[in-house]
């Protein structure tokens, strides 16, 4: 499965929106933590937009979770 | 991955062999082990296909024949922010922390901040001591390619893996949040006073001891679906200690109630048996072995140390650890 661009909007969605029903570990503890970077300064996003994108991109076992985002 | 449980004499010959390794065991049991590509953490208390043990003789080992290649460091407190920073491309990181060190109590507050935390699969465990030896003798970790065994230190091993094989971390947990009240904590540690229940400020020793809730059921915080604990450790006058910290804003409840706790570990673990236990690298909470009389008792397929603390990234409580190794190309996986 590709990885979305890092300009896709999907990625924001995932920080700010309803939370995306995941199911890997990491995926779930990245993403709770970035939710609560992003609600305590919204001027990291795109911090934390960069450190999604780049998870998906390292770990294979994260594709899954690609199509909840 | 092959799980077992072995004598010092049998472990020896293994490491002598020249496999990579990872050790599970009494302080005595690892100091007879030679210097080889092994690392291992002290606890006398164990999982095996037989059930729950107590053990000072004998050590569990974990086999890693997928590993390519290792690298095997110390870290004290200070040097934790570097710990992750010789990983390999693809693989995972094993890391054994002695229970009631500094850097024990640094990991567990600092590592959601870990530079490249989420980059590649971390695992490990807190290591511990025979219950009857508390007050008296100090967890160790061992880095088995030098020797040096420390209390003051964890050891991490970064293990490379085939090209053709990932590594996927992953948490057994029996408790969900329950449904009473929001709780939520002023300031992150291993300690609080205070708690704001529902919006309302409240001592949170005396709002537990209102309320008559026990100890042995955790909080439990939800990160985006996955169930993180925060066992009690216990309540005094004024304020409550924990085993791991309570996170400053987040939401915590009790966990949900699940009746008698032995009966409802073994009904639990009773489902996992087709849950692959017997090829993961796994680990189990102290706790679930007090409550859960998991002595004598399996938990599924599962197999391994039983530990003062788990570590899935994060340091977690009364929880089942696993790692699991899958077929697959992470390159066409991340096209």
């Amino acid at each position: 499965m590709s990885i979305p661009s890092i300009m896709d909007p999907r990625w924001r969605r995932a920080l700010t929106g309803d939370e995306p029903k995941v199911t890997s570990l990491a995926t779930r503890l990245l993403i709770s933590r970035l939710r609560d970077d992003v609600r305590r300064d919204p001027s990291a996003m795109n911090d934390a937009v960069s450190q999604l994108h780049g998870f998906f991109s390292a770990n294979a076992f994260a594709a899954r979770d690609l199509s909840a985002l | 991955m092959r799980n077992m449980f072995l004598s010092t004499r049998e472990a020896s010959d293994l490491i002598a062999s020249g496999v990579v390794l990872l050790a599970a065991g009494s302080a005595q049991a690892l100091a007879a082990l030679p210097r080889g590509k092994w690392i291992g953490g002290s606890t006398p208390y164990f999982m095996t296909a037989e059930g729950g043990r107590l053990d000072h003789d004998k050590v569990f080992c974990t086999v890693l024949d997928n590993a390519v290649d290792v690298r095997c460091a110390v870290a004290g407190e200070s040097e934790l922010p570097s710990l992750l920073s010789d990983r390999f491309g693809n693989g995972f990181s094993y890391l054994l922390i002695p229970a009631f060190s500094a850097v024990h109590q640094r990991f567990a507050v600092d590592a959601h901040g870990l530079p490249g935390l989420y980059d590649q699969p971390l695992i490990g465990w807190v290591t511990g001591i025979d219950l009857g030896d508390l007050g008296k003798v100090k967890p160790v970790v061992v880095n088995g390619m030098t020797g040096e065994t420390l209390e003051d230190k964890a050891v991490v091993m970064h293990v490379a893996l085939k090209p053709d094989i990932f590594a996927e971390a992953d948490i057994v947990n029996l408790f969900t949040q329950g449904d009473g009240p929001d709780l939520v904590f002023p300031t992150t540690g291993f300690s609080a006073s205070t708690c704001v229940v529902d919006g309302a400020e409240r001592n949170f020793a005396e709002w537990l001891r209102e309320t008559g809730a026990g100890t042995e059921l955790p909080l439990v915080a939800n990160y985006n679906g996955a169930m993180i604990n925060v066992a009690f450790q216990g309540v005094h006058e004024n304020k409550v200690d924990f085993y791991a910290p309570v996170v400053a804003g987040r939401i915590y409840r009790l966990a949900a109630s699940v009746g008698d706790y032995p009966s409802a570990y073994g009904t639990y673990c009773n489902s996992l048996h087709d849950a692959g236990g017997a090829t993961a690298l796994s680990c189990n909470c102290i706790l679930n072995y007090l409550y859960a009389s998991l002595e004598g008792r399996t938990t599924g397929s599962f197999t391994g140390p039983v530990t003062f603390g788990e570590i899935a990234y994060i340091l977690l409580n009364q929880t089942l650890v696993r790692l699991d190794l899958l077929s697959g190309n992470l390159a066409a996986a991340a096209d």
